[in-house]
């Protein structure tokens, strides 16, 4: 699996990260000033400028060398937006992006700790544990972390869940951010699923669900796409850095990808 | 505006309404904020979408406005760092 790869800090970019939304459209102005506006969502892309400052030899070897083996912009490879939630449909839970158990009922419109009525109500009837869960195509050698609100007026426990790695947290009757950072525990894999299960019978409320592939949780961000992309590319041939001394090495790495 | 030898002019109103502009720069935005507006950016396609938009001078609510570009450039910076700068113009639309 080529993916762009985490430095040693577990991030994948460093501050400031300048993103670009670039969408298009076709614009048709009349004579008497208005205007006539088509969208073409198949050409949106998304630009990142990461200012790569300090790195070691070893993070830029990986980068020098993930870019010899897609020969610069001519191949893809997987990119995760170190900006973004990687989930998708974070606030929609019976979105086809999701897998709930066989017996959990979700309901959606609960009120959030935001103020808002985004949150979803959890319920586990089954004799087993269940919950929800969502499988990301991102490597199982990178460090995630994976954050929720959960509240819980039955009192029960929630398991948060990052490929091997688990974390039992109680839940209370108000909300509580709870985080999971780990790694997902197989280096091989290509598919990590992330969730929250309830233990038979359990319920819980839960929102702003986010895995992020760091060491630990940023703010909440909603989705659609997710920021897993998986057709990124460096956006030019030429990928320039500068040795500023021994180990340290500074870059602008520009990557680019069709919109989620 | 149609104008004569002797120096005098004709005009004809042609907008339907006048055009407006808000140029907005927003710094020291946290990530929430900053990947809020991105979202708002991008659910509304660059140009392609219409929105209503307070005027931040007078707080009259403009219908039918639009970002006037398909570019959005959104800068994270770290905690309570993010920037961004947005046009907002009010227009007639078909």
């Amino acid at each position: 699996m080529l993916v762009f790869p985490q430095f040693v800090t577990a991030a994948s970019a460093l501050y400031p990260v300048v993103k670009r939304q670039r969408m298009r459209s076709v614009v048709n102005v009349l004579g008497d000033g208005t205007r006539d506006v088509f969208a073409d969502n198949d050409g949106a892309l998304v630009e990142w400028d990461l200012y790569a400052k300090g790195l070691t030899a070893a993070e830029w070897n990986s980068v020098e060398s993930l870019y010899e083996q897609v020969s610069g912009s001519w191949q893809t490879f997987t990119f995760l937006d170190p900006t973004d939630n990687l989930l998708a449909d974070s606030e929609l839970l019976s979105s086809a992006a999701w897998t709930t158990g066989a017996l959990v009922q979700l309901t959606p419109g609960v009120a959030d700790p935001l103020g808002t009525t985004r949150a979803t109500t959890v319920t586990n009837g089954g004799q087993n544990t269940g919950g929800v869960q969502q499988t990301l195509a991102v490597p199982g050698s990178f460090q995630y972390c994976l954050s929720a609100w959960v509240r819980s007026s039955a009192g029960s426990s929630v398991t948060l869940t990052a490929g091997a790695s688990t974390s039992v947290v109680p839940a209370t009757a108000v909300w509580n951010r709870v985080v999971l950072a780990a790694g997902a525990g197989s280096s091989a894999a290509t598919n990590v699923a992330f969730g929250v299960e309830l233990p038979a019978g359990g319920s819980a409320d839960l929102f702003g669900l986010q895995v992020e592939a760091q060491l630990a949780a940023s703010d909440y961000k909603m989705t659609g796409g997710g920021g897993v992309y998986s057709q990124a590319r460096f956006a030019a041939d030429p990928l320039v850095f500068t040795a500023q001394g021994t180990d340290v090495y500074d870059a602008l790495i520009r990557i680019v990808s069709p919109q989620n | 505006m149609y104008r004569f030898l002797d120096g005098s002019e004709q005009r004809f109103a042609h907008y339907g309404s006048p055009l407006r502009r808000w140029t907005i720069r927003m710094d020291l935005l946290d990530e929430g904020e900053l990947a809020a507006l991105e979202q708002f950016f991008v659910a509304q396609g660059g140009q392609y979408g219409t929105f209503s938009f307070t005027d931040p001078f007078d707080g009259t609510v403009c219908p039918s406005c639009s970002f006037d570009t398909d570019t959005g450039l959104f800068e994270y910076a770290g905690a309570g760092g993010g920037g961004a700068a947005v046009t907002v113009i009010r227009e007639n639309r078909n």
